[in-house]
């Protein structure tokens, strides 16, 4: 087990530091929330208005891992591991291409021509790997590695990633069940094997197959926060 | 449970480093495991809190600099205006936004929450303009009250406000609501006032919002009359101080 490892999954100790470190986290999804539930709510003509939050929330990651001496390689930046993540990943992904495969042929909704776009950004492959890595990036390599700081590598942890990741689908009902379960899988993978890149085409990969098959009007076009509504 | 994180922990760093070659330790929960390098200095601490606090000042700001443009977008806190007079036959009074003065406002009327009719507050009142609401004669309206049957009613009119782009259109209360009495139904040949010509109809008893004197008022006449907004007794001088 190398540094970096140790580094995430030790206790810190001490609840002033815990304190802080779920401050951290609370800040970030406060961030999210913001965008999400404030600005998306103004309406037309105010989206731009977004990158205050979201910019806020990058800088004041960046910073915190630069403050508590995080590595590129600590973050799951790298491609050494790489193949031994996907092993782990594949199961759960199968599992899931499976289950949504047999929903939309009972529902008629198999449609993998939905991965070109034109609804949402996901619908393009490139953009759609940026998409899943960054919200990968937030979800591990910040929120992760600060549950586990807080309660240890380990089941807890996980299921704080998988709340948070699904409250930030709320209230989307199907994305947020399906983001719950997927967020524990991935986070679960993380602490075992951190590496953002999988994750990311995992991510994506996940993102493609649940489109193509759930019929859209369940997905509600992917809308979460206050666009949900409209 | 302590098992689960043990398990977890044993991370597969590499394709090519040795898979569970070392237990570990840190996972585990007794105190003395923890790395006394793992932990932040007191000064990394204090620079982690000073940003997050700056973090949650700014963003705070932010969502109430964007509460109050959307507020001031959404609700025209600009509407000045009074309901002058609602009885059986008509509901009259002036709206202005004072941000565009010149803009024609549309106006709404309700009565017992019911929608009535829509219009655009147009209508000549002089007094407006001479109380400084305004700066021409434009901006009363006048309702025709539909027909009623005997009873007690409320009537409200709104001022209607557009934003985003047309997006959402909100409605404003101009003045008060005013309660009046509908004693003869009206409408048809039974709805004939019995009152005298001279006098508001004894079959209609107008309540009007306390502190108002005066009940009936011409939106085209007698602008310096009770009703006016400029008036020391009028109506609007209840609710509005021009």
């Amino acid at each position: 087990m190398n540094l970096a490892t140790r580094d995430v999954t030790a206790r810190i100790g001490g609840s002033p530091e815990q304190a802080l470190t779920a401050w951290e986290i609370a800040s970030v999804v406060a961030s999210a929330l913001i965008a999400e539930w404030v600005v998306l709510s103004i309406g037309d003509g105010a989206q731009w208005l977004i990158a205050f939050p979201l910019i806020s929330a990058f800088a004041f990651i960046i910073y915190s891992q630069l403050t508590r001496g995080e590595s590129w390689r600590d973050l799951g930046c790298r491609v050494d591991n790489f193949g031994a993540a996907m092993r782990l990943l594949l199961p759960p992904m199968l599992a899931a291409t499976i289950f949504c495969l047999a929903v939309g042929w009972f529902n008629e909704s198999v449609n993998f021509s939905r991965w070109r776009g034109g609804q949402t950004i996901l619908g393009m492959p490139a953009l759609g790997f940026l998409w899943g890595l960054l919200q990968q990036f937030i979800l591990q390599a910040f929120i992760n590695r600060r549950a586990q700081m807080i309660w240890g590598a380990g089941w807890k942890s996980v299921l704080s990633v998988a709340f948070v990741f699904a409250a930030l689908h709320l209230p989307n009902p199907l994305l947020t069940l399906a983001t719950f379960t997927g967020g524990a899988v991935w986070a679960a993978v993380y602490q075992r094997t951190p590496n953002l890149f999988a994750l990311g085409l995992s991510h994506s990969i996940m993102t493609w197959v649940l489109i193509s098959n759930i019929p859209p009007a369940a997905l509600h076009g992917l809308r979460v926060g206050f666009k949900y509504f409209g | 449970m302590n098992d689960a994180p043990r398990e977890i922990s044993r991370s597969v760093d590499s394709d090519d480093s040795p898979k569970h070659t070392r237990p570990s330790v840190i996972t585990n929960r007794d105190a003395s495991t923890s790395h006394p390098s793992d932990r932040l200095s007191k000064k990394a601490r204090l620079r982690l809190t000073h940003a997050l606090i700056a973090k949650s000042l700014l963003e705070l700001l932010f969502v109430g600099a964007l509460a109050t443009v959307f507020y001031y977008q959404t609700f025209n806190p600009y509407f000045r205006g009074a309901v002058d007079v609602a009885d059986a036959r008509r509901v009259a009074g002036w709206v202005v936004d004072e941000r565009t003065p010149a803009a024609r406002v549309e106006v709404q009327l309700y009565i017992n929450g019911r929608f009535v009719s829509s219009d655009v507050a147009a209508g000549a009142r002089p007094d407006v303009r001479l109380a400084g609401r305004a700066d021409d004669d434009w901006h009363g309206f006048s309702f025709d009250t539909p027909p009623l049957p005997h009873g007690s009613y409320e009537a409200r009119v709104y001022a209607m406000h557009e934003s985003g782009g047309g997006l959402r259109r909100v409605m404003q209360l101009v003045g008060q609501p005013w309660r009046f009495q509908v004693e003869v139904e009206t409408g048809g040949q039974s709805s004939t006032p019995t009152s005298t010509p001279t006098q508001t109809p004894a079959s209609m008893t107008i309540s009007a919002p306390s502190s108002t004197p005066s009940l009936i008022s011409s939106p085209t006449a007698a602008p310096a009359a009770a009703s006016s907004p400029g008036g020391d007794a009028g109506v609007n001088a209840s609710r509005e101080k021009p």
